[in-house]
């Protein structure tokens, strides 16, 4: 929640607080206080839809961070596997071209691995 | 809704398969959910599978007239039925709704909303929360998951029974290419489905219940076949789930048996799969494959007794990856390897420095731990088997020991544990012949990676990303403290953005580089 929201919760609770006060007026000034109460009630209606749509718009971004971050960690699971089977594949021709080299009468005594010169 | 040339441009198209049979007590309600979508394009297909109730299923779908489309089959199972709307439907995404249960009217807007949040990926399948109600709609409990943990590991939806069948949207083409639903296996097609989507499609989680799932007397899938079709396929995951894959889950096989026994046993009538896992649990230390590195550069006069020491653990490696060529060591030698029975491999000799040795190594190492030894080190003949049994049980993808230096005196490396970075920048280092990894880390591409780096770096950068597993126990023996190189790690630590925020450990880093470069 931004700061300019938060000053106006906190303006919501005040009100609350004070408007709660002096049940002992007169009708005149009750009269007075229920007027100020609607015209403060208007305000706060228009405060908690305003923190409504920040909530809301904060909950959008959440979902939509969440939403990107699981999908690149899929991303990169799926990116693991497939460097696992890739490095399994360069065992296998390893291994074929270590057995071919074996069966040759002259040459190598051993196939070039990976990096071997 | 209307046939599909009626559908509408705005958004993707999505069909929702309803495959029933005698299912005339609650088709009515379900159809009812598919065409209160508020969701737009939707397109609604019902699959009558050789129902023999008189016509009262057909009749209750007929009942919708062109709101939906209505296909008739002989009886050829759920998995027939749904892959005849595989292959009838002109929606983009498949969805499905079993005839007992009942989609919340947003079920495919959000989840429409969701994909179109995370950009609109290929080859992406959702699912969601779900909640469980009775035969009267009364909700039992809501099934929500948790999303720290699935956002982590999203292969846990699959592996921790997560996905519901009646909660899932994915693209018609992914799971054509998929092969559909197998029609062999009536009471498993759903998860052997996602078996082979979660291995290849990635999944979001929408952490929203979507779907109202009955449970109700009479349901095929509790009967005695199915419970035994589904033992049978939960042993096949288990044997089919591979070492990197159970890693990525779980940080280790072990780990992976044990989380998978309290699945089957407590969350899934699985009780006979669940002893198997436990059983495979116990011994999966002892199976996994070990390679061991030994690099013979500059030092090969010394290999002999690091492979004696080798030859004498408790638990002997699978392989030996010997980095150098037979030509680099004696005849006698390579008759001492031939006589440990072991799987030999040579790298051939490289000239490149040693993170072109390692990776080469790195390349023909099979094991799914991978230990390093430089010639003239030795092992303790407790090494792998202490190593390999506390990383699979506390699940940690790199560990090193203590060690016994030149001068006899131990070492206490393994008190350096856990999460050691940005620390170990300008402290500790690991010491080459301690280090075990498992090789999910060098599959991910962590490890080895920048050429030009010092060795060092690559242990920096792997503790920067998992942490660290210390062993107390000396566990190897260093023949001579090798040079330090820690000027070049200093350069190559203040060249990578990431490090500098560190700055207290970076002083350390340069405090003893300085002291080296006085030494010298």
């Amino acid at each position: 929640m931004n700061k300019a929201l938060a000053r106006a919760a906190g303006f919501l609770r005040h009100r609350f607080l004070t408007s709660a006060q002096g049940s002992a007026d007169t009708a005149a000034t009750l009269r007075q206080r229920v007027e100020r109460l609607e015209a403060e009630l208007d305000e706060a209606s228009r405060l908690i839809g305003e923190l409504r749509a920040a909530c809301e718009r904060e909950s959008e971004a959440r979902l939509s961070a969440e939403a990107m971050a699981s999908l690149a960690i899929s991303d990169r699971l799926l990116a693991i596997r497939m460097n696992e089977e890739l490095l399994r594949e360069v065992q296998r021709l390893s291994r074929l071209l270590d057995e071919q080299a074996s069966q040759r009468p002259s040459g190598r005594s051993h196939a070039p691995a990976p990096g071997e010169r | 809704m209307g046939p599909a040339d009626a559908f509408r441009a705005d958004g993707p198209s999505v069909t929702i398969a309803m495959p029933v049979r005698n299912g005339s007590d609650f088709l009515a309600r379900a159809i009812d959910s598919a065409l209160a979508q508020t969701y737009p394009n939707v397109e609604i297909i019902v699959v009558d599978d050789g129902s023999d109730d008189g016509g009262a299923t057909a009749a209750i779908a007929r009942g919708y007239g062109d709101r939906i489309r209505f296909i008739q089959q002989e009886n050829q199972g759920v998995s027939g039925a749904l892959n005849t709307v595989l292959r009838e439907m002109t929606g983009e995404y498949f969805s499905w709704l079993s005839h007992d249960d009942v989609f919340e009217p947003n079920k495919t807007a959000v989840q429409i909303a969701h994909l179109s949040r995370a950009g609109s990926p290929p080859e992406t399948v959702l699912f969601s929360d779900y909640l469980l109600v009775d035969a009267a709609d009364d909700v039992i409990s809501t099934e929500r998951f948790d999303r720290k943990s699935l956002l982590a590991h999203p292969w846990l939806a699959f592996h921790d029974g997560m996905i519901n069948g009646c909660t899932i949207l994915a693209p018609r083409d992914l799971m054509l290419a998929c092969g559909g639903f197998s029609e062999e296996y009536p009471c498993t097609q759903d998860y052997r489905a996602w078996w082979i989507l979660v291995r290849r499609a990635r999944l979001l989680h929408v952490p929203v219940p979507l779907v109202r799932i009955r449970h109700h007397p009479g349901q095929g899938s509790r009967s005695r076949a199915a419970l035994a079709e589904n033992e049978a396929f939960w042993m096949s995951v288990l044997d089919e789930t591979d070492d990197v894959e159970a890693t990525l889950l779980d940080g280790s096989r072990e780990r992976f048996l044990r989380r998978s026994a309290r699945f089957l046993r407590f969350r899934s009538p699985n009780a006979r799969a669940a002893d198997e896992a436990l059983r495979r649990a116990k011994a999966a230390h002892r199976d996994a494959g070990v390679s061991v590195i030994l690099d013979l550069h500059g030092r090969a006069e010394w290999a002999e007794r690091s492979i004696v020491s080798i030859g004498r653990q408790r638990r002997l490696p699978d392989q030996i990856v010997m980095l150098g060529g037979r030509e680099d060591v004696s005849p006698a030698l390579q008759a001492l390897l031939a006589g440990l029975d072991l799987d030999v491999v040579w790298t051939g000799t490289i000239d490149e420095g040693e993170i072109a040795r390692v990776r080469a190594g790195l390349l023909v190492a099979s094991g799914s731990y991978i230990a390093f030894l430089r010639a003239g080190d030795t092992y303790d003949p407790a090494k792998i088997a202490e190593q390999v049994e506390a990383m699979s049980i506390h699940g940690c993808l790199i560990s090193h020991t203590s060690y016994e230096d030149p001068t006899g005196s131990v070492v206490p490396a393994g008190c350096f544990s856990g999460r050691v970075y940005p620390e170990i920048l300008g402290g500790t280092h690991l010491e080459f012949s301690t280090v075990m990894i498992h090789r999910v880390l060098w599959a991910s591409g962590q490890l080895f990676c920048e050429r030009d780096a010092p060795p060092r770096a690559t242990w920096v950068d792997a503790c920067s990303r998992h942490e660290l597993l210390g062993i107390d126990a000396p566990l190897s023996s260093i023949m001579s403290v090798p040079e330090t190189d820690d000027a070049a790690l200093l350069s190559w630590a203040k060249s990578h953005p990431r490090h500098q925020p560190h700055g207290r450990d970076l002083a350390r880093l340069e405090t003893r580089a300085s002291r080296e470069r006085a030494v010298s």
